[in-house]
Parts: C-alpha cells; structure tokens; sequence
C-alpha cells in the first residue's frame, strides 16, 4: 500500500510540474468506480484465474492533460482489486518521454488446498505424523490455503528523442512475485507439497542509437536480476523417524546482454539489416553433500560443493531486402545462434552411483530466401526456402537438418474481396546416434533406443497447408474465413511420437444491420489428432523386452499404443443496439468454449483386469465447456455521466480421466497424498455491476 | 539480500528527471505558431475525418503544423476538378494506392524510428500489409491503432484467437499480457517476430525463475519452451502442447513407470487403480523439478528433488 501511496504521489508532483507550463487545452479524461456483486458456486479459483473474485468497489481514472509543451496522462485501473494498476507518462510529443507504472497480475489456482504440513507458505513443512499414523480424512488435516500466485510490477522509464537523429531509452523494472504453487516429490511416498513462491526480478535497460535515412544503429543493454528468497523447501518424510528432507527451487541468477542492431538503405530499393547480440546467465549454488531420502540418510561426495552455472549466447543475422522491380521484391537471411554452456561439471558419489552432470548446449545456423513476385490480375506469389541445422550437445539426436520451403499465394483482383493460400513442406533429417547413459545400466539403453525417436529433433515430415477468404461487399459487412491443415509424420520412430495432424476453421464476421444495430460473432473448430506407439517393459530392458516382434505374449512386455483426439470449438455472438442514439444503448454477448478428447489405448497384452481394449479409453480428456453470458446497458445520462450496468453469468464444466473423482489420499497399498491442486474446477458464477463515469 | 530500496530509488528519480525535463520542457517547447490550422477546406466534406485528427496523436504532436496535405497530398486537383479519391494520397481500400505506397507515404516520417526501422525484413510487409492495415493517422487510441491491440491482431490471427480461448492460456483476453508484449509485427530478426534472438530468451523475460543455469537439465527444456509449451493457449493444464503424461513418455520409455500406459485402468475411478502417474499431476506428482534440477545424484538427475 505504501508504494501505492508512493507512486500516486509521484503522479501527482508530475501533474503539478507540468501544469507549471503554461496550459492552453486543459485537462481531459474520466473518472469512474463500480461496484460489482459476485456470486460463485463451484470453484472461485478457476473462475477468477486471473482476477479478483470478491465482491466489492473499485475505481478507475484516464486523465489527459494536453499543452503547448508537454503532455501528461495518468491512468489508473481496478483500484484497489487484485489486479489495480496504474500508469502515469509525461513528456512532449518527438522531444523525451517518461513513464511509471504500478501493476498487479494475479494467477488463481486453486483455493482452500488441504495439506498435513504445518508451515504452509514458508519453506519449512513439518508433521510428527507418519505414513500409518496420517489421518486419511483431509478434512482432519490442519493447514488449508490457496493455491495463488501474484506478481507486483513497477517501473519506470525515460525515452529521449530531442537530439534527433540520436536516440535513448532506460527503464527500470522489478517484479515481486508472491504464493504457492504445487509441487511433488517422492519419498518413499509421493506427496504433494505447497511451495512457496517468494521471488524477486529487478530489470535495466538501455539503448542509445542513431536513425537518419539511410541509417539505423543502436546499442542495448539488459540487466536482469533474479532472487528467489528459498533455496530450498524443506519437509518431513512420512517415515517412522519423521527426517527431514527437501525439494531443490530454482536458484537466483544473474542474466545480462548487450546487443547491436544496424541497418543501412541501399539503391534499388534495398536495405541490408544486421544484428548482433551476446549474452550470460550465471547462477550459484552450495550442493547438498548430506541428505535424506524416504527416512535415509545419504552422503553426497562432490568434486565440488558449489555450482557455478553460466551459458552464454551469440547470436548474429544478417537479412538483405530488396525491391528492385515494381513486381518483385525479395529477402536472403542468414542467422546463427550459438548457446554455449559453461556451467561447472562435478562428479557426485552416492553409494555405488557416481556420474556427472552433462551440460546441454546447441547451435542453430539457418539461412535463406524468400521472392514475392507480383502478377497480372492482381496475384501475389511468394515462394520461400529456408534451411535450418541444429547441433547440439544431445546423446541421441545430436544434428538435424530443416529444409523448409513453401509458397503463399494472395489475389486481391477485386475491393471486397482478398483471397490467400499457402502451403509450406518441411524435411527434417536427424542424426541419430546410441545415447549413453551417464548412470545406469547401459545395455538396457543399448537395447531400447534404436527404436525411440524423440519428437523435438525426429525425423519428420510435415506438411502445412492454409486458406483465407476476407470479405467486405460493402461497409455495413466484413467476414473472414480460414482452414488450416497441418500433418507431421515421424519417418524413423518406433517408440514415441508417430503422427500428429490437426485441421482448424475459423470464421469471424461482423454486419452492421442500420446505424443503430451492430451484430457480430465468431467460430473456431479444431480436430487434432496425435498417435504414439510405447512399450511396457514389466522389470529389465534388455534387447527381448523392447523388441516391437513379440513372442511372449504373457511376461508382462507389450507394445501399447495411443491415439489421441482433441475436438475444440468456440463460438460467440454479440448484438450490440443503439436504443436511444447517444443516450441508451444494449449489448448482448454470449461466448462458448468446449473441448471434448478422447485417449484410445490400445493393449497389444496384458490388458489390465476388468477391463478390454474398448474399455480401458480415457473417454474424459480435458473435456470442457465454458458458457459466458453478458447483459449490459450503457446510460448517458448528460454529456458528462455515464451509468453502465450489467450482468454476466459463466458455468464451467471439467471432466478429466486424471481428476475425475479425486481423493486426497490415494493408492491401494502404497498411498499417495495430494493437496488438492487441480481438483475440480467446475464451477457457476453471477456478477451484477454498476458503473458511474464521469467525463472531464 | 534483496535491494528493497529499488523501488524509491526509481520514484524518487523518476519525479526528480519530471522537474528537470518539465523545466527544460519550456525551453524545448516547438516552435510552431499554430499557422497551419486543419485546411477548412477539407473540414467541410470530412468534418468526422478533420475533427477526429485533431484529437489525434498526430493532430496533438504537430500542433497545427501540418495539415492533411501531409499524409494525403497536395489536394488542389481533389479540390478543384474532380473529388475521386484518386486525385489525392488517399489510404482507402478504393484509393488506388498499393501497400508499398502507403507504407511508403508513412515511412517517409518515421522510417528512421527504432520501431520500424526493420519494417523491411518483416513477415507482415511480405504478406502485403501496410501500416494502415493496423494504424490510422486519426486514432487517439494507443499507438495509433485502429482497435484495441488484441482485437485487431485477433482479426487476422483467428487460430491464435481460438488458442487464447482454450481453457489454459495466457492472460491475453484479460489484458494483463498483449500481443506485443513477446511480438514485434513491425519485423526483426527473431523467428515469428518475437523479440528475442531465442524462444527461450523470451519466455524468461516473465519466468526468470525458468533460466537456471542449473546442474542437472533437461535438454528439451533448455532448447526450446514450445517442445512442451503452447505459448497462446492449450486445453491442457499449465499451457501443455499435449497431454501429461503422454507427452512425457513419447521420449522416456523404460520398464515400470515411464513405460506403463495410464488409462481409465489406473484413474482415481478405477476398481484397481495403480500407478501414480494415473492420477492428479501425473508425471509431477513425484517428478517436480523438470525445468532443471540442482538436487543430489540421481534425485536431481532425475528432476525428482
């Protein structure tokens, strides 16, 4: 509240330094509070994902004070609600600028979780109970609390443009971030923990340049800081001796980079474009050398007790554009972004299992060209070709090869109506070679994955075709279609990702029946399918369990595939009248979401018992439907007031194979035990609100 | 320890740089005398058109400087003769004037502006767009767009608007994150117009807690957010491009766990479930630190601690 109270003062000492200057058109804007009545039955959590979900008022100010040097706006956003903001800039228009801003963000993710953990929302969670002795009634558990996060921003910045052609901006940032969010851990049991979340961003950025015909250069600075107040969540084990033990958080790093950008216009209307950026993320961290795991006590010898963590990146583009010709005009590229990890490699000891950490970094170079070639009849095409390779620090996939290439095509040939097609094909060639495991059994590995063909870096080909149609047979009409086919096929993979295909329909239009009734609506269809094929393996890996040719159709090894189907559809309508032009006017709005999947295994054996191959599909898979209603009238009841009231109605509903009937402790002989994240979220809600506005 | 002492730092500062430069204002004031009023000429068939100028950014930042004759020409023969839309630089669908045109007619005052000093290398000058294609010369509304940044962008990129809808997404309908937040459309050297040299470098921006550098990664992750990700909206929890844990498994499959199809069999509803990755979190249930770990041995190796 302090820095709330801290920056409406700043915005204040801006206004009066401004209204020093002499005004000569005064001060504009409005001023507004509401108050808003909400009902929810269900989960308020999802409903308010990312708002505030209780009752009550808030206010709202947009003032802009124009004169003849300067300029000075402030705006302020749901006062006093979990998402208030507030924005203040001043300065003179091509001469400087300064802004400040407040912001609130928050994220809702599931209120009055359950936990058997004292200490919820610090990074100590403790119990005396045990895995035997906890009760299995969550109701009996003595913490609950609401999953949320919320991010505080603020900043502010000054950009300086009075020395044209130069140029300069900075800004200063920093965001505090603040809650719980879930996370699990396994010991002995699995147990899902309230982590806090306790961080801190601090930003700086800098770019001074120069742009004049026929250039362009600038220099930029980024500075960010992150500060996570835990290291560590510590919480007991559920074992007879209650030890403590603890989940590793993310570490605080320090990340900066410099970066240049130039660009030059060359005859034959062309310009050459070139960029160059490095950058270096470091963390730091002490390593456990002694823990706990499921009551256990274990000693972690280390090369070395502290992690220096540090990758670098360099990345570099250059881009020629030319438009030579009135009918044509072209592009060549080439890019090259290199991520260099140089982080600590230490070898760690427990019992028997020594190995070190391996250290991920890759490089990408692609390059190519692109012509649009303007034809009769007011046909545009564009054919392109790109080529891309990544090399990267991967045991099984370590190159790949891209070679993109496609064509848009666009006719314009009549006013009310633009047509596009597009069809783009990509041929991905993969290196593949035999991972090596850093730990564990390497025969086991040697057996399975000449059959598995990770689907980030797989071969694949896919192929994309698109369509749109947008027309206006005149002002009163605007519609715009689209369908979109997409299909990748993994070439080279027995285990994993098979296939993936998605078509999608678009369609918005908007008509205006008269001058006083506005109708307008949209539709989105999407039917995406995506096919793997695994193998279960029941204890070893070895090269008769991961072999797809089965002859043992009994020792608990199978194939098992899945093939899953997602349906997606929304649509809205929305009618907007003028009942009384200028004075009274009605919107209508109803807005739907659903999404019906669909997992069909398939057991080629060992279908569980009870259950066949038809029965055994996930049926609900994410299924929901979200149904939005709004009603609202908009009141002028003089020049200078403005009554807008309403009322909005949402029902969600969510049925989901891994929630459906969710139980906090879960588990036939070894229990598992959850807070309650993601536990139903269906929910009806009603909120009534009134607005005063009131122009100046 | 945290540097708390930020925040007054930058408000202090802030309102000490608003004394300076509202001083120094006086002195940078333009010198402009009002000369050129809007001509009453055009005001008398365009009143909507002149009037909404003047309210305009444009109309505020030029003070009378420039009329109209600086976006649509010299307008004598418009004037005089005949008053076809081709007579004057009209920005109209009917006006005889190609994209490149009216780009052109636009970039002759702000073609050195940082902003659009790339416009050239992008993908929306390929597709045939024009700066009036988003922007009006007439807007008041931030940046001189035509609608609300969401909406116009959502006018062309309807399947981007379909995933914003799905039921895990960025809160891109609700405000709190804009199209332009992650994307340039004025063009630039990242790939879909994002404003990083990399999709993760972008994504860390707001999820710095994501960047590590950590001990133990998981490759994917650090080479690309979108393998797992879908950046505008999914209908799968926490933005998930495919469902948990069958996204998990098409890349690790071992004997037990990682191997084990999760189906109705193994739900909360089932007679005989088995198998915590059937329930809740699936995968996360035990499996939590899979943005990187700098847990102990095969804990951290494993993203379970």
């Amino acid at each position: 509240m302090k820095r709330k109270l801290v920056l409406s003062g700043s915005a204040l000492l801006s206004l009066l330094c401004v209204a020093g200057v002499q005004a000569e058109e005064g001060v504009s804007g409005h001023i507004e509070a509401t108050g808003k009545s909400i009902d929810v039955s269900g989960n308020k959590a999802k409903f308010s994902e990312y708002s505030d979900a209780d009752s009550g008022i808030t206010g709202g100010v947009e003032m802009k004070y124009d004169a003849e040097s300067g300029f000075l706006n402030f705006n302020a956003d749901e006062i006093a609600r979990d998402t208030q903001s507030f924005k203040v800039e001043a300065g003179q228009y091509e001469k400087f600028k300064l802004d400040a801003y407040y912001k609130e963000i928050q994220h809702n993710f599931d209120f009055d979780a359950r936990s058997f953990y004292t200490g919820v929302g610090t990074n100590n969670l403790t119990t005396t109970a045990t895995s035997a002795s906890l009760p299995t009634n969550a109701a009996a558990w003595p913490s609950v609390f609401d999953y949320a996060i919320s991010r505080d921003q603020y900043g502010a910045g000054i950009k300086l443009n009075m020395l044209k052609p130069f140029f300069a901006d900075f800004s200063v940032s920093q965001e505090d971030r603040t809650g719980i969010k879930a996370a699990g851990v396994y010991s002995s049991v699995s147990i899902e923990l309230p982590e806090p979340v306790d961080y801190e961003t601090n930003t700086f950025k800098a770019e001074i340049g120069y742009g004049e015909d026929p250039f362009f250069v600038s220099m930029s600075y980024l500075n960010s800081s992150f500060d996570n107040a835990n290291d560590y969540l510590y919480f007991q084990s559920l074992t007879a001796a209650n030890t403590s033990e603890f989940l590793t958080l993310p570490p605080d790093n320090d990340y900066s980079k410099l970066a240049f950008k130039g660009r030059v216009k060359l005859p034959l209307s062309s310009s050459l474009s070139l960029s160059y950026g490095k950058s270096e993320a470091e963390s730091e961290s002490n390593l456990a050398t002694t823990y706990n795991t499921a009551g256990n006590a274990r000693t972690n010898t280390l090369s070395d007790p502290l992690f220096n963590g540090k990758v670098e990146t360099t990345s570099y583009n250059i881009v020629l554009a030319s438009s030579p010709l009135n009918f044509l005009d072209g592009k060549v590229f080439y890019s090259n972004y290199d991520k260099e990890n140089k982080s600590d490699r230490i070898i760690s000891t427990v019992g028997a299992t020594t190995f070190t950490n391996h250290l991920f970094d890759y490089e990408k170079t692609s390059y190519g060209v692109e012509a649009g070639l303007k034809l009769p009849a007011a046909i545009k095409l564009t054919p392109y070709y790109k080529f891309v390779n990544v090399e990267r620090h991967r045991g099984d996939l370590p190159e790949t090869d891209d070679d993109i290439y496609g064509i848009d095509a666009k006719w314009s040939g009549l006013e009310w109506l633009t047509a596009k097609a597009g069809y783009e094909r990509m041929e991905r060639d993969s290196r593949w070679e035999q991972l090596q495991l850093v730990t564990g059994t390497q025969a086991s590995a040697d057996a399975i994955e000449p059959y598995i063909r990770r689907f980030d870096a797989a071969d694949q080909d896919r192929d994309t075709f698109k369509l749109g149609l947008d027309i206006s047979p005149n002002d009163r009409l605007n519609i715009g279609l689209g369908y979109k086919h997409k299909i990748s096929d993994y070439t080279e993979t027995v285990y994993g990702l098979l296939e993936e295909k998605s078509d999608s329909f678009n369609i918005s239009a908007d008509f205006a029946v008269n001058n006083a009734i506005m109708i307008s609506g949209y539709a989105d269809y999407e039917v995406a399918t995506i096919d793997q094929t695994e193998r279960a393996m029941a204890t070893t890996v070895n090269t008769t369990t991961a072999n797809p040719v089965d002859t043992n159709a009994t020792d608990g090894n199978y194939t098992w595939t899945a093939n899953q189907k997602n349906k997606s559809l929304d649509y809205g309508l929305a009618i907007d009248m003028a009942v009384v032009p200028k004075v009274l006017s009605l919107r209508a709005q109803f807005d739907h979401v659903r999404s019906d999947g669909l997992a069909d295994f398939t057991y080629y054996e060992s279908v569980p018992a009870g259950y066949t191959n038809e029965t055994v599909d996930s049926q609900n898979w994410d299924d929901y439907r979200k149904n939005s209603f709004l009603l609202k009238a908009t009141y002028n009841t003089t020049e200078k007031i403005t009554l807008v009231g309403g009322y909005a109605y949402e029902h969600y509903k969510y049925n989901d194979q891994f929630s459906d009937g969710y139980s906090y402790v879960w588990g036939a002989t070894t229990k598992s035990y959850l807070t309650g994240a993601g536990m139903d979220p269906n929910y009806n809600a009603n909120v009534f609100f009134l607005t005063a506005k009131y122009k100046f | 320890m945290r540097n708390r002492l930020l925040p007054k730092i930058v408000v202090s500062a802030w309102s000490l740089a608003m004394i300076t430069m509202g001083g120094l204002g006086q002195f940078l004031a333009p010198d402009v005398t009002q000369a050129a009023e809007i001509a009453a000429d055009c005001a008398s068939c365009h009143e909507q058109s002149v009037a909404s100028f003047k309210s305009s950014y444009h109309g505020k930042a030029w003070k009378g400087a420039n009329g109209c004759q600086a976006c649509h020409g010299q307008t004598n023969q418009h004037l005089d003769t005949e008053q076809s839309k081709k007579t004057i630089f009209s920005f109209a669908k009917d006006g005889g004037r190609s994209a490149k045109e009216r780009a052109a007619q636009c970039l002759s005052c702000h073609s050195s502006s940082k902003h659009v000093a790339f416009w050239e290398t992008s993908k929306h000058k390929s597709a045939g767009l024009s700066c009036d294609s988003c922007h009006t010369g007439h807007s008041n509304l931030s940046k001189n767009l035509k609608m609300p940044q969401t909406e116009l962008c959502f006018s062309c990129h309807r399947d981007i608007r379909s995933e914003s809808n799905r039921q895990s997404h960025h809160p891109i309908k609700e405000g709190k994150v804009s199209c332009s937040d992650c994307h340039d459309p004025h063009g630039g050297f990242g790939t879909k117009m994002i404003k990083a040299d990399s999709i993760n470098e972008l994504c860390y921006n707001c999820h710095a807690e994501k960047r590590g550098p950590f001990m133990y990664e998981h490759p994917p992750v650090e080479e690309n957010c979108m393998t797992c990700h879908s950046a505008h909206g999914s209908n799968h929890n926490k933005l998930m491009a495919q469902k948990v844990p069958n996204i998990c498994q098409s890349c690790h499959d071992w004997s037990r766990h990682p191997g084990t199809p999760y189906t109705q069999a193994n739900s909360f509803v089932s007679s005989a479930p088995a198998g915590r990755g059937g329930v809740a979190r699936s995968c996360q249930n035990c499996h939590t630190t899979i943005h990187g770990s700098n847990g102990p041995n095969t804990l951290g190796l494993r993203y379970v601690k």
